[in-house]
């Protein structure tokens, strides 16, 4: 265990310089991950213009949905995505052994290579536009359920990661599907809305994206105090079974990985 | 003739990459229906006629812009700026006795042509699962309008985003510009919603900015929502878009070229 937190000092230290070394490109991606924050804002707003509320969800509390939405993706945009965005490239371009070959989990360092400091700026915008909402919706916070809210981040990390991941495996399989990548990034937005705009739809149209439905819509109930535990349960087996799920298929894939003529 | 050769080239190459063409169609097509998914919860909530508008409409819509984004929305700006410009391919397009803009413009046709196929399935497929008859432009003349619209529309978005392409001459790093690109395109070109429905100060500014022509346009003027008059007004303000986004890209080619190292950026 000292091993890998050993490791991934050395690698935030690293990636930190990568970042300092080209200062100009750092100024472009805060610029970029701001649009996309304001983005999904913007349509929030431009979608509720006329439509006070939808789904039981208020236009405040879609906002809010908004904030925590970029509260998430900052940190999992930084610490998470492009690892595996990166390891698509590896497998598409024959050069997933020089990770397999490092005297560590396979798994773990495909994770955490790579940090994307700038995707931060996303965290700092969503958290503080969800606590300007929180306080014109007169919601008071208390510690547990700070403590609660970040858990069930910390969950739903775990669970998209835990859905990203047997994608990834995929292209092992065929690697001309390396741009599956950028599809998980669109699919990723199905967790920007509210879990009960999919209770509409047939069960067999969204049954895999299901998970993600509760990936926002969770730590943003614990704000908003419309937490249950039997949501809470949910989202833990979930968690579970898509983490064991998504090791199962990485290690599968790794076994017929045959190299740079795969 | 030898550019058709090498159209008939990157189409063969698009069916080889087949599995990978249906992916990127994919992206194309779920943020419209999540859209649609939300709208048609609001109109429902409303008891049909709380919103803006109704299903039919909307699901026309929505699904009209995903065909046009699939036809439409060129994406070379990703391969002249990592590709070409980042890592140096665009050495081996300046040895070769062909134009670089045409010649992307060949390898981008395939695409768009067989990423439009898949949606217009897509919609047939919708239209008759749903039994949704939805609006469409009836009458020759304005379906010949409606289709120099489009077309006007497709070389707008290839010029401009050949432009957006380009500007990595100037970056190190493409990510920051994109990023910027994608978030105004989103907001601007009408693929959240109509302009129509916008707030009238964002709705001018979509209208005056070429966005509107690639995606809103082409959809309205396919639904037949366009008056005669508006077609061919809508017509004369591409041609302007056109010419002018041509000769920046002259000037920035010209610039640009000059700054380009080709070993990579």
């Amino acid at each position: 265990m000292k091993k890998y937190f050993s490791v991934y000092r050395r690698l935030c230290i690293a990636n930190w310089n990568v970042l300092m070394a080209y200062r100009a490109d750092v100024f472009m991606q805060i610029v970029s991950s701001l649009a996309f924050s304001v983005n999904h804002v913007f349509i929030i707003l431009l979608l509720t213009v006329k439509v006070p509320s939808v789904y039981g969800w208020s236009r405040g509390e879609l906002l809010l949905l908004a904030g925590v939405y970029n509260m998430f993706i900052g940190i999992y945009h930084a610490f998470i995505s492009r690892n595996l965005n990166h390891i698509a490239d590896e497998i598409y371009f024959g050069r997933l052994d020089y990770v397999l070959l490092k005297p560590i989990d396979s798994q773990l360092s495909t994770t955490i290579w790579k940090i994307n400091y700038a995707s931060l700026i996303r965290f700092v915008f969503g958290a503080g536009l969800s606590f300007y909402l929180l306080h014109d919706m007169s919601v008071s916070l208390t510690v547990s359920s700070v403590v609660l809210f970040f858990l069930f981040i910390l969950l739903g990390m775990f669970l998209l990661y835990s859905f990203w991941l047997p994608f990834i495996s995929l292209i092992i399989f065929n690697p001309r599907l390396s741009n599956i990548i950028m599809l998980l990034y669109q699919l990723t937005n199905v967790s920007r809305y509210p879990k009960e705009m999919y209770a509409r739809l047939p069960v067999y149209m969204v049954a895999v994206l299901l998970p993600l439905t509760l990936i926002i819509t969770m730590p943003t109930k614990v704000l908003v105090q419309k937490f249950s535990y039997s949501l809470a349960s949910e989202l833990v087996i979930v968690c579970l079974v898509m983490g064991l799920f998504a090791r199962f298929t990485w290690k599968f894939a790794l076994r017929h990985y045959t190299s740079a003529s795969s | 003739m030898r550019y058709v050769r090498i159209l008939a080239l990157h189409i063969q190459d698009v069916f080889q990459n087949r599995g990978r063409s249906f992916v990127y169609f994919l992206m194309g097509l779920l943020n419209p229906i999540l859209q649609l998914v939300f709208w048609s919860g609001a109109i429902a909530e409303g008891g049909g006629n709380g919103a803006l508008w109704t299903f039919r409409e909307m699901a026309s819509y929505y699904l009209l812009v995903t065909v046009v984004i699939s036809f439409l929305v060129v994406h070379i700006e990703e391969d002249v700026a990592f590709l070409d410009i980042k890592e140096g391919l665009l050495a081996k397009y300046l040895l070769r006795p062909f134009s670089y803009f045409i010649s992307k413009f060949m390898e981008e046709l395939p695409w768009r042509m067989t990423h439009g196929f898949f949606a217009v399935v897509v919609f047939v497929a919708f239209m008759m699962w749903g039994r949704i008859s939805f609006p469409l432009v009836g009458e020759p003349t304005r379906i010949a309008l409606a289709v120099v619209i489009t077309v006007g529309g497709l070389f707008i978005s290839f010029i401009l985003k050949m432009l957006f392409g380009l500007l990595a001459l100037w970056t190190t790093d493409f990510w920051g510009i994109w990023g910027v690109e994608e978030v105004v395109f989103w907001l601007l070109a009408g693929i959240i919603m109509p302009l129509s429905y916008y707030p009238s100060a964002l709705a001018a500014v979509a209208y005056a900015l070429p966005f509107s022509y690639i995606v809103y346009f082409p959809v309205i003027a396919v639904q037949g929502s366009l008056a005669d008059i508006e077609m061919i007004r809508v017509i004369g303000s591409q041609l302007i878009w056109i010419l002018a986004l041509s000769m920046l890209y002259r000037i920035v080619w010209k610039k640009g070229i000059e700054k380009f190292t080709a070993v990579g950026q």
